[in-house]
């Protein structure tokens, strides 16, 4: 794997942008993905996203701050990118954004690219009543393994701040799994 | 909180574990990168289309198009049953006419047309065996489309046609045949 600084300073010189865009493609393709896919919830949806982040990502290269991380800056773009799909999604229904996510959360049964048993199908539907922000760090904690650092530079916000919403999420979910399984 | 939280995230992890129950087409991720940098590569042309339409020309569609519609109304004509049915007296009688002739020809033709397929190699060996084939028959079979040694003659071929082939063949393959 190239490292990032490398990668970083062949993406902005016109010579070796595209090639070296290939690379961060290939890189990063999955791990966005499934960031993505956790927020949009739909496969087709979780596509239009990552492609439409990964264009952006190419046509703002050159203002990448290099002080910062590349796949933090990346991830914020991805989850910027769904946040904004969702909310024109229920803004289209003419329905409340946690609404849009729940109603999103009972087609899963029907989905073809979802292949979660029972339980998993409970544990999507417990994260998709809680408010977006809860949704994004319980999603990067508990699935993704992030660092709360890590979190906090991906949605720029303070790692206290973090720490409640998490600590919230999960409660919120516990309590949701109980009702639904005991 | 610290130990409650811990509690809780381990609660959820021993009913569900960390997977999130989605998944991908197959061979989603192996054609990635091509569909982004197609999508790219489009975003470069732009989304103006070079094509114009005269002016109004929207506006005036609707008129056009009804006004087309209600002048082919008119112009329909009302036929009657009667009127049907005569016209298709004719047109009945030639059609029995042609079955008649169709089906003698395709049902009732049941006389067989021979074919070589239809010979067995015995009948084959069994007359080459009995007849013999002289020289002169075959040649009256085949003499209109054997060639005539004029058409070998150099005269007839341009002087450019040769300079060209002497051109495009390899000179390496002539040195050796002259050596």
């Amino acid at each position: 794997m190239i490292d990032e600084i490398t990668l970083v300073e062949q993406l902005q010189n016109p010579k070796t942008r595209d090639k070296a865009f290939g690379v961060l493609i290939t890189q990063y393709k999955q791990r966005l993905y499934w960031h993505i896919r956790k927020i949009v919830l739909v496969h087709d949806d979780a596509d239009d996203v990552l492609q439409n982040t990964f264009v952006k990502i190419f046509r703002n290269i050159n203002k990448f701050n290099r002080e910062s991380k590349l796949y933090s800056w990346m991830y914020r773009i991805a989850t910027n990118e769904s946040i904004t799909f969702i909310n024109k999604r229920a803004k289209e229904r003419n329905v409340d954004i946690s609404d849009y996510h729940e109603q999103l959360a009972s087609t899963l049964e029907s989905d073809v690219h979802f292949s979660g048993d029972e339980i998993q199908l409970i544990l999507q539907k417990a994260i998709a009543t809680l408010p977006v922000k809860q949704q994004l760090v319980f999603n990067m904690k508990y699935f993704e393994e992030l660092k709360y650092g890590q979190i906090s530079e991906i949605l720029e916000t303070s790692v206290g701040a973090l720490k409640a919403s998490y600590f919230h999420a999960v409660k919120k979910i516990e309590k949701y799994i109980k009702t639904k399984t005991d | 909180m610290e130990n409650e939280l811990k509690n809780s995230v381990e609660y959820i992890n021993n009913k569900v574990g960390k997977k999130t129950g989605f998944s991908a087409p197959t061979n989603y991720f192996d054609t990635l990168e091509d569909s982004i940098l197609t999508k790219l590569a489009e975003e470069n042309f732009g989304n103006k289309s070079a094509f114009k339409v005269p002016e109004n020309y929207f506006d005036d569609l609707e008129n056009n198009i009804l006004q087309r519609i209600s002048s082919e109304e008119k112009e329909t004509k009302v036929i009657s049953f009667k009127e049907r049915i005569f016209k298709l007296i004719p047109i009945a009688a030639a059609a029995s006419i042609i079955l008649f002739i169709g089906l003698n020809a395709f049902v009732f033709n049941t006389i067989d047309e021979l074919t070589l397929d239809s010979l067995s190699n015995n009948d084959i060996e069994y007359w080459l065996d009995t007849n013999t084939i002289h020289s002169t028959d075959i040649s009256t079979v085949y003499e209109d489309d054997i060639l005539e040694e004029n058409e070998f003659l150099f005269t007839e071929i341009k002087d450019e046609s040769i300079e060209d082939y002497i051109n495009s063949i390899d000179n390496t393959s002539l040195l050796n045949e002259l050596n």
